[in-house]
């Protein structure tokens, strides 16, 4: 039989640069991108690197760079708060993401070229508040990381409004930075006593794994709820302890109970020798979505577009994807204990 | 049976094949030596990355030998003794069984663990675990260091070492920062040009002398490959990654070698063998062109003149122009190929006299027959009339004036038979021939004739002609042939000379009889026909009822004005002298003449 050969495609993945001088950078998302490329040899993909600074205020230059060098097609895996600044420039059709790990509602409803496999805060908070709803107790401890605050302060208000919707809890709320965590620093408010801690972080940072640990000496049988962006082995591998304490949402079922995303984690540490975060199921959906596309002919951001917007649902080895008018999705929330 | 190919052919394809081969050594050679080339500077650098870890191996001996004064030390002096006997551990702490700090001895600023933390879900847990299964089987006293593990305190790459207290109930836990590694990282690097990177056993990169180079991971299986591991594609430049040995700190150290030098010496290389190949080549090409220009050229120019020769054209005429310019140039340079074109032009010239030759001699010998022929007719009837006369004369008188012209008549009439007798014995060279080629040519001697009186003319059953396209072979002269036919095709010509010009048709046609009782193996005949007035003595009537008249038997005259009649006696003697006859009758489609000669095919087995 002949294989037909297709005209390569450039698409550049999102690596994220060292928050931490000296500290490892996760390679997660190029390692699964690669990955794919490995198991699929007649994929037209030809990847390239998109660098995330530490900085959000660097996003648009990340994006920039990007641009610059003539790619059309990105999986991003910018935070909200890289994000967001940079959205006019997706406004027209030079370049097409999707994007895996921002889910502020600031993106949500527009008509541009940035695309999102991951539903947004709002539905995500509302599925983490009635689950804080379902526990028992009264006294819930909130530590919002700033750092990702356009992540942070919408998805806060969400998961406020949704909780207190339902339940009266006495709530306190506190700031810190995941990157520059100090647990002196953070002592007086978690050795108190709680029924509930609530870790609303932007990212994968490991210091979330700490600050459980820290909260845990003092409340020993209170459960810990993470965001999604928690879901990473590095956090749980700081947790000691208190991992059997931790909750974490995530809009990906459990590796137990669902063979396709057991199979995928297995095959990535198998491959690379470390459990990927969870946003890799992302850019693995995001990865076959392209692809499928650029088979079919498909070369332009525009053409592309119309493609993943018309022809619903797109079928991945991770499960069916269906993208809203506005190139959102919806979903339903999991909670894994780790 | 193996074809026969030119001797050009052959040794074109003899040099193509020492060219394929002389190609690929060169270029097998190239890469092999590009090869060599970059696993000699590979190994430089990976002598690098293995300098680095022995650099840190001799550091972790010493810290070994702290961690040993420490535990020596009783609890109560350890903290304040850390600081001054454990100066290469950041972080010493005393751990209970499940792993939780119970004691902090020493502990780096801005620490992000503290008492109580627990280290069970760490990878620190796991080496914990692994160096308690592994106890019996070490020395005692000896500990191993971790592999390389992301701090909790501090998410920067470190190596931990454990020992069991001496209260045997808890364990001491140091934390080497392996952030001194990462100025020598730094500092190495810049002597060496290449970055340095400390990576773990998973392929995460944990420290880099190039804290700006966004490489996250390195594939260890292939950076540990002795020859050429992948390369590494970071913004515009391109690095092969060279991994040290394995060491206890479970990760490697990994230099990044720039692909570029390689790559150059790859491309120099390939310029090189590129530039030989263009070469030969090139050198293969010159080689031919000559060789064909100057042997073999003309010696295909020799072989087709050869062939002319056999077959009686006529040589340097056509389109051999060119050829034979070239085989003159060769014989110009050449020494050999100017005694052969020198011998051939001379024995060509030999068999174009002798040919010239024989022409004349069988003219001359036909004219003289001829003549005879037609001095005979009126001497028979000379003598006939002075026999009469000198029976009816008185005697003496005339009588014997009669008489002595009587015996003087049949003297003449003697030689004359002598004459013809002659003529019948006229050497012809008798051979295997074609009759078509024969006709062939004497079509194309006498072509300029028709063309002069516009003669209409048809040929048939020659080759590439209508009718039967098939050879007819018999024995003889095909000098003498081609001369009676062209006789009787130009008595044709001239036969409708007078008529009107859309009456001027003239056909050749070749036939063939079967074999017979009288000629085994057939006969080939060849049919002149015109659209003139006929031959005399041929009636219509005659002519189209039967196959004609037998013209051996019958006095040859001519219905030309200011013919001689001797064409046809010249033909019917040549045919004669092959075996053959002559038949002449009225072409019952084209009104005139037709005359056919008969000739016994030759037995096939015959050369």
């Amino acid at each position: 039989m002949v294989r037909q050969r297709l005209q390569p495609v450039r698409v550049a993945v999102g690596v994220d640069r060292p928050i931490v001088y000296g500290a490892a950078v996760d390679p997660t998302d190029l390692n699964t991108a690669q990955h794919f490329l490995e198991q699929n040899r007649t994929s037209p993909i030809r990847l390239e690197t998109m660098f995330n600074q530490a900085d959000p205020g660097e996003g648009r230059n990340d994006l920039q760079a990007v641009r610059s060098k003539g790619i059309r097609f990105l999986i991003n895996t910018q935070t909200s708060s890289h994000l967001v600044p940079t959205l006019d420039l997706y406004d027209d059709a030079q370049v097409l993401a999707i994007n895996v790990s921002a889910t502020s509602t600031k993106l949500s409803n527009r008509d541009d070229y940035l695309l999102r496999i991951i539903p947004d805060l709002a539905q995500e908070q509302r599925a983490i508040a009635s689950r804080i709803n379902q526990m028992e107790g009264s006294r819930l401890l909130v530590m919002r990381d700033t750092r990702n605050h356009h992540y942070t302060e919408p998805a806060l208000e969400e998961f406020l409004k949704a909780l207190q919707a339902q339940r009266s809890w006495q709530i306190t709320v506190k700031a810190f930075r995941a990157d520059r965590f100090d647990p002196r620093e953070e002592q007086g408010v978690v050795n108190q006593l709680y029924d509930v801690l609530y870790i609303l972080g932007g990212d994968f940072l490991p210091t979330m794994g700490n600050l459980a640990q820290q909260f845990h000496l003092a409340n020993p049988s209170a459960p810990i709820l993470l965001t999604p962006w928690a879901h990473s082995p590095a956090v749980l591998a700081n947790a000691g302890e208190a991992r059997r304490q931790i909750l974490i949402a995530s809009p990906y079922p459990d590796r137990r109970s669902n063979a396709a995303v057991d199979s995928f984690l297995n095959n990535h540490q198998q491959r690379f020798g470390y459990l990927p975060y969870a946003m890799g199921l992302g850019t693995r959906q995001a990865i076959e979505l392209l692809d499928q596309a650029f088979r079919q002919g498909l070369r332009t951001p525009a053409a592309v577009k119309r493609h993943l917007l018309q022809n619903q649902p797109h079928q991945t080895s991770l499960g069916a994807i269906r993208f809203t008018a506005s190139g959102d999705v919806e979903g339903t929330y999991h909670f894994h204990r780790p | 049976m193996r074809r026969p190919i030119s001797f050009w052919r052959y040794c074109l394809s003899q040099d193509l094949m020492a060219l394929a081969v002389a190609l690929g050594v060169l270029s097998s050679a190239s890469w092999l030596a590009a090869r060599e080339l970059n696993r000699r500077y590979l190994n430089l650098h990976r002598a690098d990355a293995e300098r680095v870890q022995f650099h840190l191996h001799e550091h972790i001996g010493d810290a070994m030998d702290q961690f040993h004064s420490l535990r020596d030390l009783p609890p109560e002096e350890r903290s304040q003794a850390a600081n001054l006997v454990t100066q290469d551990f950041s972080d010493l702490y005393r751990l209970d069984q499940q792993m939780k700090i119970l004691h902090i001895y020493k502990s780096k600023p801005g620490s992000r663990v503290f008492q109580g933390f627990s280290f069970s879900a760490s990878p620190v847990a796991r080496f914990i675990r692994d160096q308690s299964r592994h106890r019996e089987a070490r020395k005692p006293g000896s500990l191993d260091p971790s592999p390389v593990i992301r701090a909790a305190e501090d998410e920067i790459a470190s190596i931990y070492l454990v020992l069991k207290d001496n209260n045997r109930s808890s364990l001491l836990l140091g934390r080497l920062n392996l952030s001194f590694v990462q100025n020598f990282l730094r500092r190495f690097a810049a002597i060496s040009g290449s970055p340095l990177l400390l990576v773990s056993n998973d392929g995460l990169v944990m420290l880099s002398s190039h804290p700006d180079l966004p490489i996250a991971s390195i594939d260890l299986n292939r950076a540990r490959s002795p020859h050429f591991p992948g390369l590494l594609e970071v913004g515009n430049e391109r690095w092969l990654p060279l991994a040290g040995q394995q060491y206890e700190l479970g990760g490697a150290f990994v230099t990044l070698v720039p692909a570029r030098p390689m790559e150059q010496q790859r491309q120099v290389m390939a310029m090189a063998a590129l530039a030989v190949s263009l070469l030969l080549v090139a050198i293969f090409i010159l080689k031919n062109r000559t060789l064909h220009a100057n042997l073999f050229n003309p010696v295909s120019t020799f072989a087709e003149q050869l062939r002319q020769v056999e077959s009686g054209e006529a040589t340097g005429t056509g389109h051999n122009t060119s050829q034979q310019r070239s085989l003159a140039q060769a014989a110009d340079r050449f020494l050999e190929i100017n005694l052969i074109q020198e011998r051939f032009t001379a024995m060509v010239a030999a068999i174009q006299l002798r040919e010239k030759e024989l022409r004349q001699s069988l003219r001359a010998s036909l004219a003289a027959a001829a003549v005879g022929h037609e001095i005979k007719q009126p001497l028979s009837t000379i003598r006939l009339l002075c026999q009469q006369a000198t029976r009816s004369a008185p005697a003496g008188g005339l009588r014997p004036l009669l008489s002595q012209l009587d015996s003087e008549s049949s003297r003449v009439a003697r030689t004359v038979e002598s004459m013809r007798m002659l003529l019948s014995n006229v050497k012809s060279n008798q051979e295997p021939l074609d009759l078509t080629n024969a006709a062939s040519h004497a079509i194309t001697f006498t072509h300029h004739q028709r063309r002069s009186i516009g003669v209409v003319f048809e040929a048939e059953g020659l080759h590439g002609r209508p009718l039967d396209a098939s050879p007819l072979p018999v024995v003889g002269d095909p000098v003498q042939l081609q001369i009676a036919i062209a006789n009787l095709l130009r008595n044709g010509a001239e036969a409708v000379a007078a008529m009107a010009p859309e009456r001027r048709l003239l056909r050749l046609r070749l036939k063939r009889q079967p074999p017979s009782a009288d000629h085994p193996h057939g006969l080939a005949g060849l049919e002149v026909a015109d659209s003139g007035p006929g031959l005399p003595g041929l009636d219509e009537t005659e002519g189209l009822t039967h196959a004609g008249r037998d013209l051996g038997r019958q006095p040859l005259r001519t219905t030309k004005a200011g013919g001689s009649g001797l064409g046809l006696f010249v033909v019917r003697t040549t045919v004669e002298q092959h075996g053959g006859w002559l038949q002449a009758s009225r072409s019952a489609d084209l009104g005139g003449a037709a005359v056919s000669l008969w000739l016994p095919l030759r037995p096939p087995h015959e050369a």
